[in-house]
């Protein structure tokens, strides 16, 4: 009769040791560090906790050791899946990266009837009809839409102002519709615009084939207006009636908006967040200026620091966490795509958060003339004659030279931050990106020195505050909630 | 490791290579390389960093203290990492088998 061997037996495991698993460390405040695996599961050990896991010192008994364990630091004994289970993770997380190119934005014009000191893109005035896209242009883009292998397809039409050309946004929707008959892609279109210019034709277009429309909205109405400068001063009021519009007549869920923080914003940032709740919205992306086109010509880049930047964010972010607290849902839109990252077994495409870089990769840019870029931030330091980043042309280079172009595959090697100084020991390389182009912008290096980068300290700054924020009180589950959300 | 006399404006500090790698302290330079530029002297038995601060006000013992700090920190992870290097690439072949990714 067989039976049950000694409870010795049992215990053998536990008494043999352990093994360390990969893993990376960064200190979070004082004595209190944040440990990382390679799939981003997280945890904060002490000092010298750390110090007596890292030397295999821990005992099995330790509170520590069983969440360690957990959570694939450390292998013991006990079970020999660690290994297999830690590879299926990462291999979850890079999954969508097999996908290649989702995201395909087409640079209508670059005409805008608004002046915006801080517009990244460099417009031009609204009769300059030689910066529209053609359908010529529009038809080669759209074929090299359909080379990429992505199952789901987004469209998105950026400007200028897109819909100051709107035959071209007509064109293009009906183009990639009538071809995605045979292709059967899972098909999104965006259009981002400043709402001022919506028109009859343009809601009834969009109804048709469910077009989303993305806005610009700053704050209030004086904050607004002021950052966004068109004839008559009345951006917020045509913005605030075109987001009505568009909930009236095409559903609630389909206008978006984002904001910019500029120096007149600081200081303000609940008020702004209190216009994004008046206006029925979900949540917000609390965004800094990005050094990109007029943003660095009228000097409005260099108008806030860093620090007065962070202040901002985590004042915002703190006010939003309150609401929730209180029962008011509300969402800080960078922060969930962050804790997407840490809290869940998902990778969101958001490129500047991707390492491989999400340059061409994640995204990828026609511009009105047809020249190709890696990314909006590609063609934004195009603007300032700064073309290291553009791909090629629609009319004159095939797909292959497009995304085997060295100029795409230097800064992706380049940048890769698993092996870049500095990114390849820190416990936040699993939730951050590399973004070449920041850094080339700013640095001259597609890699660029980590200490001296306001991408770095910015992220790290805001890792660390969503890990401290998680020891408060209900947060943490809020986070998770957030971290699902889609 | 201990701290020498100054030589020139900046704080100088020395570690005994029988206990710290050179590329802990290299990995630890290059993380203040934002508040300090380091310089380095080696002989057979000890690395002698002199790190002068960017910024004129900074406070030289606040600078040296994280130095040390981030010299230690440094040295676990060329340890951890030295410890892991084989399972890491495991488990990265792992991940990556059968995607036609690998040549």
């Amino acid at each position: 009769m067989s039976g049950f061997t000694s409870l010795l037996e049992y215990e053998k495991p536990l008494h043999a040791g352990y093994e360390l698993l990969p893993f990376r460390f960064t200190q979070l405040s004082g004595d209190r560090y944040v440990v990382t695996n390679l799939a981003g599961e997280f945890t904060v050990l002490e000092r010298p906790e750390l110090e007596a896991f890292a030397k295999t010192q821990l005992s099995a008994s330790d509170p520590v050791y069983s969440e360690l364990k957990s959570k694939h630091f450390l292998t013991d004994g006990d079970s020999n899946v660690a290994i297999d289970l830690l590879a299926l993770k990462v291999r979850t997380k890079l999954a969508p990266l097999a996908n290649f190119t989702g995201l395909h934005i087409f640079v209508t014009t670059l005409r805008c009837e608004h002046s915006c000191p801080y517009c990244q893109v460099s417009r031009a005035n609204d009769d300059r009809r030689e910066f529209d896209m053609t359908e010529e242009t529009a038809s080669k883009a759209v074929d090299l839409v359909f080379r990429s292998p992505s199952p789901a397809i987004k469209i998105e039409f950026q400007g200028g102002e897109s819909l100051l050309n709107q035959d071209i946004i007509e064109f293009t929707v009906e183009e990639v519709t009538r071809r995605n008959q045979q292709e059967k892609r899972d098909l999104a279109f965006v259009i981002a615009t400043n709402l001022a210019v919506l028109d009859d034709r343009a809601i009834t277009f969009a109804r048709k084939h469910n077009i989303l429309m993305s806005t610009s909205l700053d704050g209030p109405a004086d904050l607004h207006n002021r950052n966004r400068p068109r004839p008559g001063g009345n951006s917020y009021e045509k913005a605030i009636q075109g987001i009505h519009r568009v909930r009236r007549e095409l559903g609630r869920d389909r206008v978006g908006a984002l904001m910019t923080t500029t120096v007149a914003s600081l200081g303000r940032v609940r008020e702004i967040i209190d216009e994004y709740v008046r206006q029925d919205f979900d949540g917000i992306f609390l965004r800094p200026l990005s050094p990109y086109g007029f943003a660095i010509k009228t000097k409005f880049y260099q108008s806030y620091d860093q620090s007065r930047w962070l202040e901002f964010y985590f004042e915002g972010l703190d006010y939003i966490i309150d609401l929730n607290l209180a029962g008011f849902p509300f969402l800080e839109h960078y922060a969930a795509t962050i804790l997407r990252k840490m809290l869940t077994p998902f990778q969101p495409g958001y490129v500047d958060l991707i390492s491989p870089a999400g340059i061409g990769i994640g995204a990828i840019v026609y511009n009105y003339d047809g020249d190709v870029y890696a990314s909006d931030e590609s063609r934004m330091l195009a603007e300032m004659g700064d073309k290291t980043f553009c791909l090629g042309n629609v009319h004159t280079h095939s797909y292959d030279e497009l995304l085997l172009s060295d100029n795409l595959l230097e800064p992706l090697e380049a940048s890769f931050a698993g092996s870049a100084p500095m990114c390849s020991w820190c416990a936040f390389e699993p939730y951050c990106g590399s973004d070449p182009v920041f850094h080339h912008a700013t640095q001259k290096d597609f890699v660029g020195k980590k200490p001296l980068s306001a991408f770095c300290s910015r992220n790290m700054s805001i890792f660390r505050g969503l890990v401290e924020r998680m020891e408060r009180p209900g947060v943490r589950e809020m986070f998770e909630r957030w971290a699902y959300m889609r | 490791m201990s701290t020498v006399p100054q030589e020139t404006a900046g704080v100088a500090v020395e570690f005994l290579l029988h206990v710290f790698s050179a590329d802990a302290v290299k990995r630890a330079a290059y993380v203040l390389m934002h508040r300090a530029t380091v310089t380095f002297q080696t002989d057979e038995t000890t690395i002698r960093c002199l790190l002068r601060p960017t910024d004129s006000s900074a406070d030289d013992q606040t600078l040296e203290r994280d130095f040390r700090r981030e010299v230690l920190d440094q040295e676990l992870r060329l340890a951890t990492e030295a410890k892991t290097e084989s399972l890491r690439n495991a488990i990265l072949g792992l991940a990556f088998s059968r995607t036609g990714l690998q040549e």
